[in-house]
């Protein structure tokens, strides 16, 4: 059986449009040009919204632990990847799915195993690599 | 939709494949998967050599696939040994199966990289891989198929071990999607 997922997304454009995730929209086939936001809900409730500024690039995975036994974990990774003075800086919430409202949200800036053991860097995509270089 | 994903552990010549997502296996001297079978123990050595289970030899599956794809996959145990005195574990990742062998009722072959040619390097002590410093397994997926190398692991049993059934540990696998 497929279970229904919880937490869900949808894409915020410049001129208002809204794309949510359905099947045939995924993370890896969103227009990604004039994204303003990325609202994550959890049941049809906002729980998360990222906003974003024209050099950040959306960073979003479904990170998943399974244990024999039946054992599972799920947390969402949500955020951005810019390139500031040359240096690569990340923003990520990790909103933890345990199944009660609200979930819980950790924000985090570089990724550190130390601080939690879910707080690593995903495999990046080509699209998910910043080019510009922004100085602030 | 998120993917269904399952654990399999993979036994015989086939080889052949259980899912073993929502149940426990035995790593004992046979090359069967078996929630509670106790005939064929792994025996305690009387000198100081060691003597082995059967390989256990684990990988994930899709039953159901990702809206793009599964990467980054990782294992790891909870980095304490609860098997008890004298029962350790080592294990490693391997890019193709082999399957187990040794003598039934007796000891396995031990898992070595000279015995087991595809793994990713020699078997370490699986309980060094933990959730923050797990051991990262190639491969991913964008469709319904058994995908990422396979996880190997060998329990091994010294003569200062006591008789009877260990405690259980509990691996993990872990993995991102979109």
């Amino acid at each position: 059986m497929v279970e229904q997922e919880k937490i869900n997304w949808t894409a915020v454009y410049k001129d208002g449009k809204k794309v949510k995730r359905v099947k045939g929209i995924t993370y890896d086939t969103l227009n990604r040009t004039n994204l303003k936001a990325f609202e994550v809900t959890w049941m049809n409730i906002p729980v998360v919204t990222v906003h974003l500024q024209d050099n950040q690039q959306l960073i979003w995975r479904r990170r998943n632990e399974v244990t024999p036994g039946g054992l599972s974990r799920i947390v969402y990774l949500c955020g951005w990847r810019e390139l500031i003075n040359g240096k690569d800086v990340q923003t990520i919430t990790y909103i933890f799915d345990r199944d009660k409202f609200p979930p819980e949200v950790h924000v985090s800036g570089k990724f550190d195993r130390e601080a939690n053991a879910l707080f690593y860097p995903p495999e990046w995509r080509e699209f998910e690599v910043p080019t510009k270089d922004v100085e602030r | 939709m998120a993917a269904v994903v399952i654990i399999n552990r993979l036994t015989g010549a086939g080889p052949s494949t259980t899912d073993i997502t929502s149940i426990n296996t035995r790593a004992n001297t046979t090359d069967i998967h078996d929630t509670d079978e106790t005939a064929n123990p792994i025996q305690i050595p009387t000198d100081a050599t060691s003597k082995f289970s059967y390989w256990v030899v684990t990988r994930l599956e899709t039953t159901s696939a990702p809206d793009t794809l599964i990467d980054n996959i990782e294992w790891f145990s909870d980095a304490s040994n609860g098997f008890g005195t004298g029962v350790t574990c080592v294990g490693e990742s391997a890019s193709a199966y082999t399957q187990a062998t040794g003598t039934a009722g007796d000891t396995g072959l031990e898992l070595t990289a000279g015995n087991y040619a595809s793994l990713t390097s020699a078997p370490s002590d699986v309980f060094a891989f933990t959730s923050a410093a797990p051991n990262a397994i190639p491969g991913n997926t964008t469709d319904t198929e058994e995908f990422g190398d396979r996880m190997v692991y060998q329990v091994q049993v010294d003569s200062t071990a006591g008789p009877g059934v260990t405690p259980a540990e509990t691996w993990t696998w872990r993995f991102d999607e979109t």
